[in-house]
């Protein structure tokens, strides 16, 4: 359903001097579980509050369903909101929590009390319906929020921080369900979130969010192994940065320096020529480690510096002579035997495993 | 600093907050209670009584320093006996409470005359001496009882608008009852001296047969016209009430009409027609600590013409000695109530009747102004 | 869906009783140097409190003779009656008042800036240092019939004669809920300052207008501030002696001039005791039945 997308065109909010949110447009298609991601102070719920009405745009428009919406009221637009802390009234039972906004909208019996039934049993609390709010858990509380947010069947859902009173176990298991929630219901999900697992993991589309302005937004498996910049690179898993000077081409393989050591780079960019420096973005799972080399590509030689074992996968750090540290792991079965400080290894890499990033730290 | 110096302090401070600073003698007993000091905390001020000195106990403002210049000073000249004022006011509750608390820090009260023997009676009073006190100085008889001498005169008199009624001034109690006539807002007292005898008045009795005060007849009138009377209850209040033409007619102390026809630029005028002319009493409370002798010299003291005279001009209260009556300047004869020519157009309260009546008379005039 | 945070109500019970029992265990022994660090205070409050109030009540029963003759007269006298209801009648209407306009004060300050918020403090507290005295003549100074406020009626031609604003009951109320305000903006601005403006976000987000938002949800939760507010208003409105006396026009006597009355002139100790006896049983059994229902503590910021 093309013609229910939410458009941001160029939106932007200024505080005095500060721009909270940089001119962004964004298009958010019906029915997508879209987040936003963001370490806190990037601009990332004041962009939700924009969409949601709490916070007037200084500029730049609003269309749902290419209508615009920019001056509508909160009341008039229609979409559901949980905030962070859930902000449950604390003088109404759950039941009238979720009733509020049928009350609101003037919805009548018998068809209100079929919503809330309904509404309570989505999210597993109907048995909780005639408690109030501080008598129950975090997770609880969190539930009834989305009931209430969801009873008016609203066209889009805005999420701030939902989880974020949560503990982690808990958390693991709300993901799950808010994602099984979306699934069923087909509404569209905004969810700001400063946490990258939880975007990666549950959104359709994310949009990486820094000092007010959007730096990428694209599904997470675009942002994870085509990050654009170092910032994004960094913030969503972990990157080793590598810095060289392109050198030349070999066939449509691009080489370059960096610290002695000619290495090889896959890339689409013809524009880059000798000379120029470049940063690239190398994460830890794609750096294989030998006892000694074998074959050609890129390899560099180092010393074992740390690691640590996680159970899942060793976490280790190597120290080279071209690129300084290296972080990279290993399959946890591998025998501690390998591991000695100070022991010589090797590290290799496929040329199409790092990324070029711009450089924007 | 004992906390009843305190407490002393923060009514004195309170007094000095009204306007004009004159206090009339139950403008205190307001701000009193307003700053939460009963009077039985205030009795023993830091004018710690003493053989060799005789405290006076007055309303303050004004009185503090005229009482101090015209008869402390002189006093304290002559005799070599000390002289001090407490301002918290005697009323007759806290003479009662000093006296029987056995605690007595005052020598002499500037009280009511018929205090002198409703207070006498109880045996809460010294007997006056005569051999020191001379009867032959008061104007009246009655002014020299057995527990108390009138040393000075209070009138409570009208004043009315002459911008409004000048073509045809109203002559007395009759043309205040009357709103028809003479149609606007008016002011009476709400310690109820003066108005019994004006309600007697209007009601048809003439000026010397008001006693005994019928206070159902008082209180039938009073009802006819309170809803367009404003009660005052301190000196200031009426001479407000005339400054900013508020009221077409009140009532007010004598005291204070020659201020009121000086505030107003002579709009309002005093009358003296049927006004209640009642003498202010010098008690003394029993067991006083100056000693008998010391206290009767004081009051001989007061009743020397130039100091009634000096009292008058800075008080205003009309001097009882009839040498002092003559000695007042002629200019300020008319505002004077002991004068022959004002004192002939007054009732003259009936202490006695006081004395025996004037605590249920008022309980029921205030119940009647108050519902 | 699961949780495992499932609040237990009876260990939620017994963590709460917990503090108490250990409480109640305590000996009296082992507090005994909070008893001498106390005791001057206690001796104090004894001397000068307490004993004055036990006069004060004896007195009541004792004078002029010994007996309940005086609180006969809360029933035989239409005076006393009178003063009574003046009183409450006047106290009520200054109560919601002082409450109503108390709560739009402290609303504004909620939603200023802080700088704003500290001017609009600043303004509600000054007063508190200007004598009920001045308060009271700058009222009769400005709401009298020739006073600049009826000047300016009459002449913009809004009312033909100069309206009575004071020397009556509504100047007493006037007065009155002047001097309260800032009593009611008090603990009304601690309660809004406790309720979490998103609450007013999310009913909004959930579709309702701002008039809807705040009926709904910030005005029963501001509730606990305005009993508060009305309580502690009330009760300081039963003691008022000044203002009734300088704005009433000496028609409007109320309780506490009442008993002035009865002491200092007409000398009916026992009577006027009677009276302030009843006013202290009143606003003790008020705080009684209120504190039945609300946590009085948490209401007036004791806590």
């Amino acid at each position: 359903m093309a013609d229910r997308d939410l458009r941001l065109e160029a939106i932007s909010k200024v505080y005095g001097n500060l721009a909270a949110v940089t001119p962004t447009s964004l298009t958010i298609p019906k029915g997508e579980f879209f987040a936003l991601l963001g370490p806190s102070g990037s601009g990332k719920t004041t962009l939700l509050m924009m969409i949601a009405g709490f916070v007037a745009p200084t500029d730049g428009a609003l269309y749902l369903g290419g209508k615009p919406i920019t001056d509508d009221p909160p009341e008039a637009r229609n979409f559901g909101m949980v905030f962070q802390g859930y902000a449950l009234f604390p003088h109404m039972t759950v039941r009238e929590n979720v009733r509020f906004p049928l009350w609101v909208r003037k919805i009548a019996e018998p068809e209100a009390s079929k919503r809330i039934r309904n509404a309570l049993e989505l999210v597993k609390l109907e048995h909780l319906a005639d408690r109030l709010p501080r008598t129950l858990s975090g997770g609880q509380q969190q539930r009834v929020a989305l009931a209430r947010a969801l009873v008016y069947q609203p066209e889009i859902l805005l999420l701030d921080e939902p989880l974020g009173a949560l503990d982690r176990k808990l958390r693991g298991e709300v993901q799950g369900e808010l994602k099984a929630l979306h699934a069923k219901l087909g509404t569209t999900f905004i969810y700001v979130t400063h946490d990258q697992d939880e975007a990666l993991s549950m959104s359709d589309r994310v949009a990486v969010m820094r000092n007010g302005e959007v730096l990428q937004n694209g599904t997470p498996r675009e942002l994870y192994e085509r990050p654009e910049t170092k910032f994004v690179a960094d913030f969503l898993g972990e990157s080793n940065f590598i810095t060289g000077e392109v050198s030349g081409w070999e066939g449509g393989t691009l080489v370059y320096r960096a610290g002695g050591e000619l290495l090889r780079q896959a890339t689409a960019d013809r524009s880059l020529s000798p000379g120029q420096r470049i940063t690239l973005a190398v994460r830890p799972e794609r750096i294989v480690a030998s006892p000694q080399r074998n074959g050609e590509g890129n390899w560099l030689s180092g010393r074992i510096e740390a690691w640590s074992y996680l159970g899942k996968y060793i976490g280790l750090k190597v120290r080279t002579d071209a690129v300084g540290s290296v972080n990279l792991t290993m399959p946890g079965w591998t025998s501690d035997e390998a591991l000695v400080p100070d022991k010589p290894i090797w590290l290799n890499w496929d040329p199409g495993a790092p990324v070029i990033v711009r450089d924007d730290r | 600093m004992s906390v009843k110096a305190y407490l002393k302090d923060v009514a004195e401070m309170a007094a000095g907050e009204f306007k004009s600073g004159r206090l009339s003698r139950r403008d205190f007993m307001t701000i009193c209670a307003a700053a939460g000091v009963s009077p039985l905390l205030l009795r023993g001020s830091p004018a710690s009584a003493a053989a060799n000195e005789v405290v006076m106990w007055n309303w303050g403002g004004d009185a503090v320093a005229c009482h101090s210049d015209v008869f402390g000073k002189p006093f304290t000249e002559e005799t070599g006996v000390g002289f001090a004022i407490d301002s918290s006011g005697p009323s007759e509750g806290s003479i009662k409470a000093m006296v029987e608390s056995g605690n007595v820090t005052a020598d002499v009260c500037d009280g009511d005359l018929f205090q002198a023997e409703s207070l006498g009676s109880q045996g809460f009073l010294e007997p006056i001496d005569y051999s020191v006190v001379k009867k032959e100085l008061f104007r009246n008889p009655d002014d020299a009882k057995e527990f108390g001498v009138a040393m000075v005169y209070y009138g409570y008199c009208l004043m009315y608008d002459s911008e409004k009624f000048g073509a045809n001034p109203p002559t007395g109690w009759a043309d205040f009852w009357d709103l028809e006539k003479f149609p606007g807002k008016r002011t009476l007292y709400k310690w109820g001296n003066g108005v019994f005898e004006a309600a007697m008045q209007a009601d048809g009795v003439p000026m010397d047969q008001v006693y005994p005060i019928d206070m159902d007849r008082v209180l039938k009138k009073v009802r006819e016209i309170k809803s367009e009377t404003v009660f005052w209850g301190s000196g200031a209040e009426p001479q407000q009430l005339f400054q900013n033409a508020e009221v077409a007619m009140g009532m007010i102390y004598s005291n204070r009409a020659l201020l009121a026809e000086r505030d107003t630029k002579g709009r309002f005028k005093l009358i003296w027609n049927g006004g209640l002319s009642q003498a202010g009493g010098y008690i003394v409370p029993k067991g006083n600590p100056a000693g008998r002798e010391n206290v009767m010299k004081f009051l001989a003291s007061c009743q020397v013409p130039e100091k009634q005279v000096n009292l008058f001009k800075c008080l205003g209260q009309a001097p009882s000695n009839p040498a002092a009556v003559d000695m007042v300047p002629p200019e300020l004869k008319r505002y004077n109530s002991t004068d022959p020519e004002n004192y002939a157009l007054q009732v003259h309260a009936d202490n006695h009747w006081y004395a025996q009546n004037y605590e249920a008379a008022l309980e029921a005039y205030l119940n009647e102004i108050a519902s | 869906m699961t949780d495992s945070v499932q609040p237990s109500p009876t260990g939620a019970a017994v963590a709460a009783l917990r503090p108490v029992r250990s409480g109640a265990g305590r000996t009296w022994r082992s507090q005994g140097p909070y008893w001498a660090i106390l005791s001057p205070l206690l001796i104090i409050l004894a001397m000068f409190y307490f004993a004055p109030i036990l006069e004060v009540l004896w007195l009541s029963f004792s004078d002029p003779e010994l007996g309940f003759g005086n609180y006969e007269r809360i029933v035989t006298s239409d005076a006393v009656l009178r003063v009574f209801g003046t009183t409450a009648r006047i106290c009520a209407a200054t109560t919601v008042l002082a409450v109503l306009i108390g709560y739009l004060i402290a609303y504004a300050m909620m939603h200023v800036g802080p700088r704003h918020r500290t001017w609009m403090l600043a303004f509600v507290l000054i007063p508190f240092w200007i004598s009920v005295l001045v308060r009271a003549f700058a009222w009769l100074v400005l709401l009298r019939t020739d006073g600049p406020l009826n000047d300016l009626l009459v002449s913009l031609g809004i009312v033909s004669e100069p309206l009575h604003l004071v020397r009556n009951e509504l100047g007493v109320v006037i007065g009155m809920t002047h001097y309260m305000i800032p009593y009611a903006v008090l603990p009304i601005l601690a309660n809004l300052q406790g309720i979490d403006s998103r609450l007013v976000l999310a009913a909004r987000g959930l579709g309702a207008s701002a008039r809807k938002s705040f009926y709904r949800v910030y005005l029963p939760l501001s509730v606990p501030g305005i009993v508060g507010a009305g309580i502690l208003v009330f009760i300081f409105s039963l003691g008022f002696f000044v203002t009734p006396a300088i704005l009433g026009g000496g028609k409007t006597v109320m309780v506490a001039e009442f008993v002035s009355i009865q002491i200092m002139q007409i000398a009916k100790w026992g009577m006027g005791a009677m009276i302030a006896a009843v006013l202290l049983a009143t606003v003790v059994l008020m705080l009684v039945v209120v504190g039945r229902f609300i946590n009085l503590k948490e209401m007036l910021g004791a806590r």
